[in-house]
């Protein structure tokens, strides 16, 4: 814990007090000037040095500022001539404050006074002024031994005792209601900026989450066709069934079953024509799905799909069993 | 120094001028204002204690009750401070004077007892007589209960100046005791000194009881009648 030093008057305040006493010195010169200043502050000598230097830099041989009844305006003049406080702050400035106090004998006479006296009269200050002191007030019945004397001795000894053995548990204690009192708030605070990041990031997540909506969008327009697809086999299926069914003659089904056999070897054979593929199947246009575009418009994705004959070659044209031979002997 | 027994109870005088006012306006000084909202560790202290007291007071009350808590506390606080203030050597304890306490104590149970016939007067007269008087009695105890209730005032001051002067004087005499006994043999004296300090320990609890009490007894007065 630095102690602040108290500095007497150095040369320059010295000069300082001079100068504000009436005379300026300009060039080396005293110089009287018209207004005096009564009574100066150690606060204002650093005012006026500073405005003084510079006024003298600036102006050059020009008198200095004069200031009137300085005392009263010191602490002002200080904080708003700050601006002109060009070099390093003299040491005639104010001092910061200790952030502790100093020890102190009995609680009442600080240490400071001990240091004062230690020039003239060394370290046994202390002990010679208490004991002389004491008994000084004694002999010369000043202070008188009366039965509140030893009511004084166990009062004031017993409050020495609970200060000395409570006193800093008593303070960290306060300490701790404070603390207390600033934590309850800054969780409060940090609930709260909690709650709105969280709000943030659940926003920001769901922004992330439409950015990539269309990915669904694929998944169920592929899903969609594939179940279409699936379907028209299906009935593909089921109708050529219900077709074989109907026409039930088992003997024209041996024998068209044997003939196809036969055409089919020949179709490895030869190579299909364009139009007999043409003939043979249906192209039809199936709307796959619907897209609203445009608000009164509507665009259809449409899908070429390739269904067998809803009735075969053979029906179509009414041919009997007869005529299906004659067919597939022209074939062969 | 002091003639008799009890010239540490008499009125300060400063060039003739008594300064009881002065003693009395005193204790206000060591309690500051909290400024800000996290103040000094002797700010922090006297809240918390506030709190705590002021708690542990008022939560019987119903809310009509609950509007004395002010009150309550600044008494509290009053006469646990110069009773504490007191206990200084050489000093001057107010709350010793049979004046001030009457002067705290009746208005206050006066206060409660008008509000209660005021506002409440069938239940406040009812309270004139408790439940379950043979009927023969009923006379007699109405009256037994009148003079209760006027004594309650006198009570209060009472107790509390005779407490604290009881205690004052004790500390007084045994010191006396000791300051005899250190001529004639030390040994006894330390003994007779030990005595003090337990006493000194105990008149400190006694003024905080005595606030507690005069307080918390005018807190029931108004229970009573609220």
């Amino acid at each position: 814990m630095a102690k602040p030093q108290i500095k007497l008057a150095t040369e320059d305040q010295n000069k300082a007090i001079c100068r504000a006493k009436g005379k300026v010195a300009i060039n080396g010169k005293l110089c009287k000037q018209s207004t005096f200043i009564t009574y100066i502050r150690r606060g204002s000598l650093a005012v006026l040095e500073a405005r003084m230097n510079f006024h003298r830099e600036a102006q050059g041989h020009h008198a200095g500022p004069s200031l009137k009844s300085a005392a009263l305006l010191s602490p002002g003049v200080l904080q708003a001539t700050r601006i002109f406080h060009t070099g390093p702050p003299s040491l005639a400035s104010v001092p910061p404050l200790p952030e502790y106090g100093e020890k102190v004998h009995f609680g009442l006479i600080p240490e400071e006074f001990f240091q004062f006296l230690y020039p003239e009269t060394g370290v046994t200050v202390t002990y010679v002024l208490r004991t002389g002191l004491i008994l000084y007030l004694l002999c010369k019945e000043i202070y008188v031994i009366t039965p509140e004397t030893f009511s004084t001795i166990s009062t004031i000894g017993l409050l020495v005792y609970v200060v000395k053995k409570y006193g800093a548990s008593i303070g960290e204690f306060a300490d701790k209601l404070n603390e207390q009192k600033i934590a309850q708030l800054e969780e409060a605070k940090q609930s709260f900026i909690k709650q709105i990041q969280d709000a943030i990031d659940l926003k920001k997540s769901q922004q992330a989450l439409v950015q990539k909506l269309h990915y669904l969008f694929d998944v169920q327009r592929n899903n969609i066709a594939m179940a279409l697809e699936n379907m028209m086999r299906q009935r593909e299926q089921e109708h050529m069934i219900g077709w074989v069914e109907k026409h039930e003659e088992k003997e024209t089904i041996d024998k068209c079953i044997a003939h196809l056999k036969l055409l089919a070897k020949k179709a490895k054979a030869q190579p299909v024509l364009h139009n007999k593929t043409h003939e043979s199947y249906n192209w039809v246009h199936k709307a796959q799905f619907v897209i609203p575009f445009n608000h009164n418009r509507v665009l259809i994705v449409v899908h070429r799909v390739m269904i067998p004959l809803s009735t075969p070659l053979a029906e179509r044209k009414n041919w009997n069993a007869s005529d299906c031979l004659r067919e597939l002997r022209k074939a062969h | 120094m002091n003639e008799n027994l009890f010239t540490p109870f008499t009125i300060p005088m400063m060039l003739g001028i008594p300064i009881t006012t002065l003693i009395i306006m005193f204790p206000t000084m060591l309690f500051p204002t909290p400024n800000q909202l996290i103040n000094n560790r002797m700010i922090t202290i006297q809240q918390w204690l506030t709190k705590l007291t002021s708690k542990q007071l008022m939560n019987t009350h119903n809310p009509k009750g609950q509007t004395w808590s002010l009150m309550f506390i600044s008494l509290f606080l009053f006469i646990t401070s110069t009773n504490l203030l007191g206990m200084l050597p050489h000093s001057f304890t107010p709350t010793a004077q049979l004046s001030m306490n009457l002067g705290m104590a009746i208005p206050l149970w006066a206060g409660t007892v008008v509000m209660g016939f005021r506002n409440k007067t069938k239940i406040s007269l009812a309270h004139l007589l408790p439940l379950g008087t043979p009927t023969f009695l009923i006379p007699m105890l109405v009256m037994i209960e009148t003079i209760s209730l006027f004594i309650q005032p006198l009570a209060l001051a009472v107790r509390l100046t005779a407490n604290i002067t009881a205690g004052h004087l004790l500390l007084h005499l045994i010191g006396s005791a000791t300051l005899a006994l250190v001529n004639i043999s030390l040994f006894t004296a330390l003994i007779t000194f030990t005595i003090l300090t337990l006493l000194t320990i105990l008149e400190f609890a006694v003024t905080l009881i005595q606030a507690y009490v005069f307080t918390l007894l005018v807190s029931l007065y108004l229970q009573d009648n609220t």
